[in-house]
């Protein structure tokens, strides 16, 4: 039994005191993931003369990673505070900051059913959906999305995230993005500071502020299939969750970025078609420019996170080839920026 | 050496893809294995970057920044004009890499300026710029490897 399913067990029987025979099995380590650890198991136990099986996720803070430094409390207490919230949310009951318990901080989740579906192409070059699946899903991604920037974060009490003051929303996230890239010491490219010094200049001013995912895209989203059936079963990976625009999370989930060399965003609809949906979902009338704003912002957005996995890499504090790859990526994304701020012809 | 570097590398590749990648069941250790891949696929190409690209690149930027500032001076802003020449001239010859680093800085700077320039003139001195950011992506790009395998890495 290894080390991790015995401190594991501890953890568990902790929190089930009146559970008989309690175990942790089926440990899994998912690496494919660029941040956080996360692990996967089961936890047996004895209730009432049967043997129970519950399936849960580990997620733990990490060395080194995209998003580093990091701090997995902020995300735990908006899962944790979004229980009985309409959404496809993972239930996520502990945190423990405790180093003694698993070295490194880290919440626990429930295990959602379905896989996830990336943003590549398949054997056919038409993305990982049929026509008839990306049919059900798009309204289904969009509710979600129209759900979560309905909640009421005053009232959930998600002020500690940090509301934007005076409508400055745009603006403190380029700062916040624009320090990101600073901080990795890369030199940063000229289509970069040209893209930053065209979103200092463009940033306006917005009244509506909501809670956003900050990373609502496909390949965070898990999916069940079931015969005809086709269900947003997800919505993983909450560590860039905050305050500011509902036109952030919208132009990050149609970004180019995720759309497998189709031409739908997030391989499921066209962009202007996902945006109605949304805006048909949430009541809201999204402003072009805006959108085109933070999707600069969102090439901006993946250029800093990417910076940051180089430098991990060229300062030895990762192994995984992935980061190095950045590097080359980088390339594209800078193409991209280009096309985006009307350099070059846009990408179907 | 026997071994050309570009056969040395191309055989490590077809080695990696032929002989490993059918036993690696695991979704991460293929990811790692693509990664690798990749990265053995760009590094011929990454050792030929060392000084003619990024001379092109120093040229293609000084080029852009002089059509700026004739385009600043026809908008009568001939003191950004002269600060943007300025700078030109204060650029290393050689090292190629000092030289390319400057051209950058020029740039990214120039970017600022004009941003505080009367919008008129900065909207006239613009254009040359941006093509020359349009060319350097696209020069960038055709450095990498074609087929790139970054959406099979992307799988995990």
């Amino acid at each position: 039994m290894s080390d991790l399913t015995v401190r594991l067990e501890r953890f568990f029987a902790a929190r089930f005191p009146k559970a008989a025979g309690l175990r942790v099995t089926d440990l899994e380590t998912h690496t494919e993931g660029f941040s956080q650890e996360t692990f996967s198991c089961t936890v047996e136990r004895m209730l009432g003369g049967a043997r129970e099986r519950t399936h849960w996720v580990v997620k733990r803070e990490p060395t080194a990673g995209l998003l580093e430094p990091y701090d997995l409390e902020p995300e735990f207490r908006v899962l944790h505070g979004l229980a009985g919230v309409p959404l496809p949310a993972p239930a996520t009951p502990w945190f423990e900051r405790d180093p003694a318990v698993l070295e490194r901080p880290f919440y626990v989740m429930e295990r959602l059913p379905g896989e996830v579906p990336l943003p590549v192409p398949g054997p056919d070059g038409d993305g990982p959906f049929t026509a008839s699946e990306r049919t059900a899903l798009a309204p289904q991604v969009m509710d979600a999305l129209a759900a979560l920037h309905a909640v009421d974060w005053r009232a959930r009490g998600f002020a500690f995230l940090g509301a934007p003051t005076c409508g400055d929303s745009a603006a403190r996230e380029v700062e916040r993005w624009a320090d990101r890239l600073d901080r990795s010491s890369l030199e940063l490219a000229p289509v970069v500071i040209e893209a930053l010094v065209w979103l200092r200049r463009h940033a306006s001013d917005d009244a509506d502020v909501v809670l956003l995912h900050g990373d609502f895209r496909l390949g965070n989203w898990l999916v069940t299939r079931s015969g005809e059936t086709t269900r947003l079963s997800g919505v993983l990976d909450w560590e860039m969750v905050h305050l500011g625009d509902p036109a952030e999370d919208v132009a990050w989930c149609v970004s180019h970025l995720w759309r497998g060399q189709t031409p739908r965003a997030a391989c499921l609809a066209p962009p202007a078609e996902l945006v109605q949906l949304y805006e048909r979902a949430s009541g809201r009338r999204l402003d072009p420019d805006r959108l085109r704003f933070y999707e600069v912002l969102a090439i901006v957005k993946m250029l800093a996170i990417m910076s940051t996995g180089v430098c991990a890499f060229r300062e030895g504090r990762t192994r995984d080839l992935r980061m190095a790859l950045f590097d080359h990526q980088m390339v594209m994304l800078h193409a991209l920026l280009a096309a985006l701020r009307g350099w070059l012809p846009l990408p179907p | 050496m026997r071994i050309a570097v570009e056969r040395l590398l191309e055989g490590v590749t077809q080695t990696l893809l032929e002989q490993v990648l059918p036993r690696l069941e695991g979704r991460a250790a293929r990811g790692q294995l693509f990664a690798a891949v990749e990265v053995l696929r760009n590094l011929e190409r990454r050792a030929d970057w060392v000084e003619a690209p990024l001379a092109e690149e120093a040229a293609s930027a000084e080029s852009a920044l002089r059509a700026a500032a004739e385009r600043l001076r026809d908008a009568q802003d001939a003191a950004l004009a002269v600060r943007i020449e300025a700078r030109l001239t204060s650029w290393p010859s050689a090292p190629t890499t000092d030289r390319v680093r400057a051209a950058r800085a020029t740039l990214c700077d120039a970017f600022g300026w004009l941003d505080e320039a009367p919008p008129a003139a900065a909207a006239a001195a613009r254009p040359p710029l941006g093509a020359h950011l349009a060319a350097q992506a696209v020069r960038d790009i055709s450095r990498l490897a074609p087929g790139s395998l970054l959406e099979e890495v992307s799988r995990g």
